[in-house]
């Protein structure tokens, strides 16, 4: 019945069962209780009604048997109203019982009665006028007792059975009354007992499921408040690296600032020397013009250079076949002299002067030899610097022409260095604007790194608070789970 | 033109002997000027065959086949530029040397025979007939050039093929 309710709707439920099982009880309970009054009432009114009423029936029958037998003695008119007075007071009375009377046993023993005191009415009836006409005492008293006394002790033990009934009825009811009282008290105790079982029955339902739920809930507070603790200790390390970062992105932009500020300086600069140097450039076209033309004269006048070494080759060249045969000429007279010594050498005397003449002539013919090899050399040294004059000219040509070329090149270069120097001119003047709007966004992003940096801080401080709360919220739980007697898990 | 060092050849005394100074690789050579007959550029040359390593061939003066005679090869065994041939007197007719080159007519003096020239000996011995000096060098005067084989002057009557000098 209780299965996936609440706590609060099995509490509810509980209370609800206990508070109708209680109210049951004292309904039962006020129940039995008019009960046990109905029944002591009757009782009460059986035993102060009838059993009076049968006393007091004998009482006024003994009264009336008095005043009669003193009418029969001194047959006074006073005895004769005194006794006929008893008579309807007896009979008022037992008219009265006949009505409180309830089972059919009084009721026959009420009518018998009545029969009877008709029957001793008449009788004493009879005798009293008896006595009016006789004084015979004698056969007064006969006549009595032969026709008044056998119905007045009739009479009597009738009074005295309806007594006797009147009290054994009182005794029932009073019993009755009492085993009323006693079933309403079984009755209630019954009701009391049950009402206290399911009290602890629920009491203990109720103990468990607050042990069960409430524990495990606390415990899922207990296991929440360490992990947020956990949370919140990695958050107060996370916002106080965070702080920490936030402090450092902070100082560096403060530098990037600094530096934003000397770039935009710097920018301003550059585009004032890129706009010099775009009007020099412009002026460096009437520089390059005459340069070209120089390169011109200097191409021709290498050409002239090269003709006139080649000629000067040529005529060394010339020189040296000279020289060859110089040369030549001079061998020959050397091997002519030594031939002309050796001839000489066996001639005698005018053989020894031709010799010497011949070794004159050797030696002149040596000196000969080696001026023309000594020209031979220098004509070679020269037609070698004609031929490296030459090179290095034609060489000088080329490279005035590759010059010229590589001039013509750079002229380009030059101009597309004047384009690409306004072109940067340009994009200086936009580095200079984008320059001062990077230095208002950097600006605007310190502002921004402080606050972010404070609220790191107060998100840290915060953190630690959480830390401090979880901590108190786990030890809350844990007296909780103490408290609900599951412990702690 | 080579030279003696400190220039051309000065003439010897008179006592020395008349003799051709000409260079032979690195030595300085001389033939007695009785046995020289002239000196010439190097001629054409044709080689022979089974001749030795000194014998350069045969060569052709004034008409007649002559053998030629590597000096350089023959004295030191090794080889040096050719400048001059010099035609000297042989046994069986004129032999062409083959020569660095020729330095003049001088009178050399040279060693006694008991000189250095003793120790010479086989054909070093039959070669250098003494020694002397030029300034500062060693001079060799030579014999006659008789170190032609018998087989070269044989093979001076044919014509072996023509080769460059």
């Amino acid at each position: 019945m209780m299965a996936g309710r609440t706590y609060g709707g099995k509490l509810a439920i509980g209370v609800g069962i206990t508070v109708t099982l209680t109210l049951l009880t004292i309904v039962t309970s006020v129940v039995g209780l008019v009960f046990v009054v109905k029944a002591k009432d009757a009782t009460i009114a059986s035993a102060t009604e009838c059993l009076s009423g049968a006393e007091n029936l004998s009482r006024l029958m003994e009264k009336r048997i008095a005043d009669y037998r003193a009418y029969l003695l001194n047959k006074s008119p006073e005895s004769a109203r005194l006794t006929e007075e008893s008579h309807r007071s007896f009979r008022q009375l037992l008219g009265e019982m006949g009505c409180a009377s309830g089972d059919a046993e009084s009721k026959a023993k009420l009518t018998d009665i009545t029969a009877l005191d008709d029957k001793h009415a008449a009788a004493t009836t009879e005798m009293m006028t008896t006595r009016t006409q006789t004084d015979d005492i004698e056969e007064i008293n006969r006549l009595n007792d032969t026709r008044v006394v056998p119905i007045r002790d009739a009479l009597q033990k009738a009074l005295t059975d309806l007594t006797e009934l009147v009290r054994i009825d009182v005794a029932e009811s009073r019993q009755a009354s009492s085993d009323r009282a006693t079933q309403a008290m079984v009755l209630v105790v019954s009701l009391g007992v049950l009402t206290t079982i399911s009290a602890v029955l629920v009491a203990l339902r109720l103990s468990r499921d607050l042990k069960r739920e409430v524990g495990t809930a606390v415990g899922h507070i207990q296991s929440s408040s360490a992990q947020l603790e956990a949370a919140a200790a990695q958050q107060v390390s996370g916002g106080r690296d965070q702080a920490s970062a936030m402090s450092e992105i902070t100082t560096t932009i403060s530098e990037l600032l600094i530096t934003s500020r000397q770039i935009a300086d710097s920018a301003q600069r550059v585009s004032k020397i890129a706009e010099e140097t775009e009007a020099a450039a412009r002026a460096g076209d009437a520089t390059i013009d005459q340069t070209r033309t120089s390169i011109g004269t200097i191409r021709s006048q290498v050409d002239q250079i090269v003709q006139h070494m080649l000629a000067l080759g040529e005529k060394s060249q010339q020189i040296g076949q000279v020289v060859d045969l110089v040369s030549e000429l001079a061998e020959q007279t050397n091997i002519l002299a030594i031939n002309a010594t050796i001839e000489a050498s066996g001639a005698g005397e005018w053989g020894r002067r031709f010799a010497v003449v011949a070794e004159e002539i050797r030696k002149l013919a040596d000196r000969t030899a080696g001026s023309a090899k000594e020209i031979r050399a220098l004509i070679e040294d020269v037609r070698g610097a004609v031929n490296t004059t030459v090179m290095a000219t034609e060489i000088g040509a080329k490279a005035v022409d590759a010059g010229a070329r590589q001039f013509d090149d750079a002229t380009n270069s030059f101009r597309e260095i004047v384009q690409l120097v306004a072109t940067t001119n340009d994009a200086t003047r936009e580095i200079e604007l984008s320059t001062k709007q990077q230095t208002t966004a950097v600006e605007q992003v310190n502002v921004a790194a402080s606050d972010t940096a404070r609220v790191s801080r107060e998100t840290e401080a915060s953190a630690v608070q959480t830390k401090q709360t979880a901590a108190h919220l786990s030890t809350l739980s844990s007296d909780l789970l103490e408290m609900v007697g599951t412990g702690r898990h | 033109m080579g030279g003696l060092p400190g220039g051309v050849l000065t003439p010897a005394p008179a006592a020395g002997v008349s003799a051709l100074v000409f260079r032979a690789g690195p030595l300085y050579c001389a033939l007695p000027l009785a046995d020289v007959i002239e000196t010439m550029r190097p001629l054409r040359t044709r080689p022979l065959a089974g001749t030795p390593p000194y014998v350069r061939g045969l060569t052709i003066l004034r008409g007649a086949p002559a053998p030629v005679i590597d000096m350089t090869r023959l004295l030191t065994g090794v080889e040096a530029p050719i400048d001059r041939y010099v035609a000297v007197r042989a046994g069986r007719g004129p032999v062409a040397c083959a020569t660095g080159p020729v330095l003049g007519v001088q009178d050399v003096q040279v060693a006694p025979p008991e000189g250095p020239a003793a120790l010479f000996t086989g054909v070093s011995k039959a070669l250098i007939a003494a020694v002397g000096t030029v300034g500062t060098e060693p001079l060799l005067l030579l014999r006659s050039i008789a170190a032609v084989p018998d087989e070269v002057w044989e093979a001076a009557g044919g014509t072996p093929p023509e080769v460059p000098s």
